[in-house]
């Protein structure tokens, strides 16, 4: 927001400081001053604006003169005209007729003006406030709502339609609208036909949008309008979308001679939801929709006024209509000045404090009654103690209408001493230890892990669309969507880590041929409209690398398994499954621990690496539900004892059919090998069709025995190798090679 | 010069310069000269073959002797050397060249994304400090996100977040606020918390902005907890990110679930606070000298109120900080895009 040194100094005459101080005191002490520039004589401040989102009073040069005079004890006294509005047209001939909840306020007349150019020191001033001059009659608006805060908007009277008499506004639907327009300049028989009854006033009307209605506005977009709006409308349709933005058809241009000037106020939500529906913002909606003050109605009815008479010859033709149904007050908070201390932790006079409040123009008076106090035994006590201080009595002007309660005087207070006097200090409390976070311990764990085997961790976006998703072969159709996507690549929010690990292989392969990567992220998993979605957290691991797909297999089941017997889950199973779209046919398992689903793990197939533009490396990628795998670690497995007796080793080979998969070989071997078979690996495979056939492999194994009580003699071990050969040949039919 | 003579002289002038070997690695040298491919003796045992047969036996007699005798005396002279300790000469003279300089194995460790290693870092001092950890959910409802805390539908305030919405009205969380209610929701204070999560903005992605960030939250509640107290626990946290001293300064903000509202700016560590480097303005501070790094401020009365917490009773702090920003900072990262690229150019560097 761009204020004006010069203009704050016409308010303050006394300012003796410099534009960069009173820069840097606003910085301090109200919002972040970013800049300050010169223009011509003038300098402009550059204040951000996203901090003042509740004070409307401080989008005017008004309200920052009123803070900088706080800031150096200037004073600044009331505005130059409030109260009622002086009746300087006498004639009866404007209706104002409000007739909706969200307009508080509607004060207007009917002036004849002379519409010129505007004098060159309010086209230069509205120039430094980023504003294009337009004519003497907009300007002069633009410059009172920049000076006092308040939006005003002037219509062209005579593009009003005047309904015959005995219409109203509110009534007579099936009644066809007999309607004029004013002549300009605005005759003298017109006038007469007003006062005589033979046709009505000028109406204007403040009501919601009618279905189906619809206005051009002035930046010349047709706008489609429904109840939620509200509109400004003359007998016949709306000719402004109420404080945001005027009608062409009613816009004031160098030929106007008769306008109708509206300084109004609108209910905030009203304005804001309207605002953003139409995707509408205005200097005019951005000071409304913070609730600014409706007796500011009058101030700008008035400053305009006197401006429409001094530089466009105005003259007010008819009386001044001013609709307040219920005018705002002034409120009062009740402040506990000892908070100063032990909320704030300031160590300040009452008096001071009361300086401060009463500098922003708040009234203060000590209070006799602690009625107003929540905590009344403590009041008694305080008051008891100290001999003085009764609670503050705080009495807040109507542009204030953030204060509402104690704290925040408490802030007007904080921040006018100033934060940076306030020394920090540590809390004081007890040494009890945080509770700490499996799910993030966990994490930590995974992650450490996965470096040391070589994987790099990349992060992808939450989003995705269709088009990647099916590039992985995924269905979309239940992912959740965005109402106000940015881009069109950003629509879905995903619910696998997969396509996001492809797109940063394939941009990483232009210059690395091999490389491990994973991502730790969540799966967007919606449930009923409405409802909030599952957020399941995953880990996605990925290796590009040009090896045999047994190799590259391996080498990531190898990885999974490492990983999760790290994290303490057991009883891992790989099974061959054909549910994984984007995963190659017969290459791809689904992992199992302790019966609960984990993950899923495969080699790409060919089509979906095409897909994302991967040529000449394969790629293996497993997926690992983290939530599965925090519920299973969290039984640690146990300590064996160190045995002091040797191990005894024995190999055996067996003939198996090709297509037999080694983890049930395996795993036969571990439940029949008996209670001393410590491990079992595999040292060698190799196929032979001439000597095994041409269906078969053989596997050669180390078996591994010992006891923890006792040392195990060959012949004992020969006899459980015996033993445990026969039970798999009966039980799995393959054949033992010796 | 005869076949026999020759060989005299070759034994002579090897002796010789066996002699002057000074350890194992000259006598490799010696060795090589006399005994190895193209040696004085290898040559001169080829040349029997060329010897008029009847010279062939007396030179086979004298290549012989030679042999044995060359021989002998190379075994006692290793044998002396190998009683000598080894000297500190002996490996820098070594015959075959061991390059020490030339790279390690590569092991081919990982990296945690940079972000992931503040995260744990900024996670780590706050547990220290005595704070649990939380995590945000990504999508939540318009109440915790904005409801809750104190921001009724249509407030104006909710401008200050650009925010993403799903079809059916949910909330891409704008910020790890979004936990404050649950949070206090039925607990009974001291409440020490901090809460990590990924926002989202609805902004246009740039060099400088990311509609993907991460915060940290934190929120801490209890009976007579005041503001010095939240200036003081940031600032220690700040000093002990940071292993030094740092300055802070604070601006007046408004954010409606807290009263008073703030933000904690920093002195940029990239220009010490100056606004310039080299004569230039400073690009990280954009030559203020100060970083804005977070909003904070005394929990709203109404944001207690609401989780059933009396506001008469208790009062608390909260601050939210984004990580990104601490990153790029930190290392002086010029473009934010590279966080979410999985370039593992930059990823492989930290």
């Amino acid at each position: 927001m761009k204020i004006s040194y010069n203009l704050i100094k016409e308010f303050l005459p006394k300012l003796s400081k410099t534009p960069e101080e009173v820069a840097a005191e606003l910085s301090i002490k109200l919002a972040e001053t970013e800049s300050v520039k010169k223009f011509g004589d003038d300098y402009i401040l550059e204040i951000e604006n996203k901090a003042l989102t509740h004070r409307p009073d401080c989008f005017s040069h008004w309200g920052i003169a009123r803070e900088v005079a706080a800031y150096y004890s200037l004073g600044i006294g009331a505005a130059p005209i409030l109260g009622v509005a002086p009746i300087l047209g006498v004639t009866p001939i404007l209706d104002i007729e409000i007739q909706t909840s969200s307009c508080f306020r509607y004060t207007g007349g009917i002036l004849e003006v002379n519409v010129t150019d505007s004098p060159d020191w309010l086209q230069l001033f509205l120039k430094s406030m980023g504003l294009r001059p337009i004519n003497n009659v907009v300007d002069i608006t633009n410059y009172v709502m920049l000076k006092f805060g308040q939006p005003l908007h002037a219509f062209n009277a005579c593009k009003l339609k005047v309904p015959a008499k005995g219409w109203s506004a509110s009534g007579g639907k099936n009644e066809k609208l007999k309607i004029k327009t004013l002549s300009e300049p605005l005759a003298k028989k017109d006038i007469e036909s007003m006062v005589n009854g033979q046709w009505s006033n000028v109406n204007v009307i403040v009501r919601q949008a009618r279905e189906g209605e619809e206005i051009i506005t002035i930046d010349g977009k047709n706008r489609q309008l429904n109840p939620t709006t509200m509109v400004i409308a003359d007998a016949e349709k709306p000719v402004a979308i109420a404080g945001i933005m005027g009608g062409k058809e009613t816009e004031v241009n160098d030929i106007t001679e008769l306008i109708v000037l509206e300084s109004a106020n609108f209910e905030m939500y009203s304005i804001r939801k309207t605002s953003s529906k139409l995707g509408l913002r205005t200097d005019a909606s951005t000071r409304f929709e913070k609730n600014q003050d409706p007796n500011l109605a009058v101030v700008g009815f008035n400053e305009s006024v006197k401006l429409l008479q001094e530089y466009a010859g105005a003259k007010l033709t008819s009386e001044v209509v001013d609709v307040y149904p219920q005018p705002r007050e002034e409120k009062a908070i009740v402040l506990n000045p000892e908070r100063v201390g032990t909320f704030l932790g300031i160590n300040l006079p009452d008096a001071r404090g009361k300086e401060y409040l009463e500098s922003l123009g708040l009234k203060v008076e000590t209070s006799t009654e602690t009625t107003h106090t929540h905590d009344e035994t403590r009041t008694k006590v305080r008051h008891y103690k100290q001999g003085k201080a009764f609670n503050w009595e705080v009495t807040i002007p109507t542009f204030r209408a953030d204060l509402n309660i104690e704290e925040d005087l408490l802030e007007e207070i904080a921040r006018l001493y100033g934060y940076n006097r306030i020394i920090g200090t540590l809390p004081v409390r007890d040494l009890t230890t945080p509770r700490l976070n499996q799910r993030v311990i966990v994490r930590r764990q995974a992650k450490s892990v996965l470096t040391a085997l070589g994987f790099d961790e990349v992060y992808s976006y939450s989003f995705t669309n269709e088009v990647i998703a099916q590039k992985a072969e995924l269905d979309a159709s239940n992912y959740l969507r965005l109402k106000n996507p940015l881009s069109s690549e950003h629509v879905l929010l995903r619910q696998s880590l997969i396509p996001g690990l492809l797109e940063k292989a394939q941009e990483n392969l232009k210059r690395i041929n091999e490389f491990k990567l994973f991502e730790c992220g969540r799966h967007i998993i919606p449930k009923a409209r409405g409802e909030l979605p599952d957020e399941p957290e995953h880990l996605g691991l990925l290796i590009a690398r040009n090896a045999g797909f047994q190799e590259r297999y391996i080498e990531l089941k190898g990885a999974v398994e490492y990983l999760l017997r790290k994290l303490g889950v057991e009883s891992i199973l790989f099974e061959l499954t054909d549910k994984i779209p984007y995963l190659t046919e017969n290459i791809q398992a689904a992992i199992t621990a302790k019966n609960s689903k984990i993950g899923q793990i495969g080699l790409v197939s060919d089509k979906v690496l095409q897909n994302f533009g991967i040529v000449d490396t394969q790629v293996s990628v497993a997926v690992l539900n983290f939530e599965e795998i925090i519920k299973l670690c969290e039984s640690r497995s146990e300590y064996l004892p160190v045995s002091p007796h040797p191990e005894i080793k024995q190999d055996i080979s067996v003939i198996v059919n090709k297509n037999d998969n080694l983890g049930n070989l395996l795993r036969a071997i571990k439940e029949e090998g008996g209670k001393f078979l410590q491990e079992v690996k595999i040292f060698d495979i190799f196929t032979d069709d001439y000597n095994l056939g041409v269906d078969k492999k053989s596997v050669s194994l180390h078996l591994t025995f010992q006891s923890s009580l006792s040392s195990l003699s060959h012949k004992e071990v020969s006899k459980l190798v015996e033993r445990t050969v026969k039970m798999l040949e009966t039980k799995l039919g393959v054949k033992a090679r010796r | 010069m005869t076949f026999t003579k020759t060989a005299t002289q070759i034994k002579k002038s090897a002796l010789n310069e066996l002699a002057k070997t000074r350890d194992i690695n000259t006598l490799a040298f010696w060795r090589k000269e006399y005994l190895g491919k193209v040696g004085k003796f290898t040559k001169l045992t080829r040349q029997i073959a060329q010897l008029p047969a009847k010279e062939r036996a007396s030179a086979g007699k004298a290549v012989n002797e030679l042999k044995q005798a060359l021989a002998k005396a190379l075994q006692e002279r290793e044998k002396q050397f190998h009683e000598l300790p080894p000297s500190p000469v002996s490996r820098s003279q070594l015959s075959t060249f061991f390059d020490l300089t030339a790279p390690g194995a590569d092991f081919q460790l990982g990296h945690l994304h940079p972000i992931t290693q503040m995260r744990q870092y900024a996670e780590d001092i706050f547990v220290r400090m005595g704070f649990e950890v939380f995590e945000a959910r990504e999508v939540d409802d318009d109440y915790h996100n904005f409801e809750s805390l104190n921001m009724p539908p249509q407030h104006p305030a909710r401008d200050l977040w650009d925010t993403f919405w799903t079809e059916d009205e949910l909330v891409l969380i704008t910020h790890t606020s979004s936990m404050q209610h649950r949070i206090l929701l039925g607990q009974k204070p001291p409440i020490r918390a901090i809460i990590v999560g990924r926002c989202f903005r609805h902004e246009a992605t740039d060099a400088s902005h990311e509609h993907t960030l991460n915060q940290i939250e934190g929120l801490y509640v209890d009976k007579g907890i005041k503001l010095p107290d939240l200036i003081g626990t940031f600032k220690k946290f700040l000093d002990e990110f940071s292993q030094r001293d740092i300055k802070m300064k604070i601006q007046p903000s408004h954010f409606p679930f807290v009263e008073p509202g703030i933000e904690f700016l920093l002195d940029c560590a990239i220009c010490f606070g100056t606004g310039e480097v080299e004569g230039e303005r400073c690009s990280t501070c954009g030559g203020s000298g100060w970083l804005e790094l977070a909003g904070a401020g005394m929990v709203h009365p109404s944001v207690l109120a609401e989780a059933g917490l009396d506001p008469q009773k208790y009062s608390g702090f909260a601050w939210g900080f984004g990580l990104d920003r601490l990153v790029m900072v930190k290392y002086g990262i010029e473009n934010i895009r590279h966080f979410y690229s999985g370039d593992l150019r930059f990823i492989r560097q930290f």
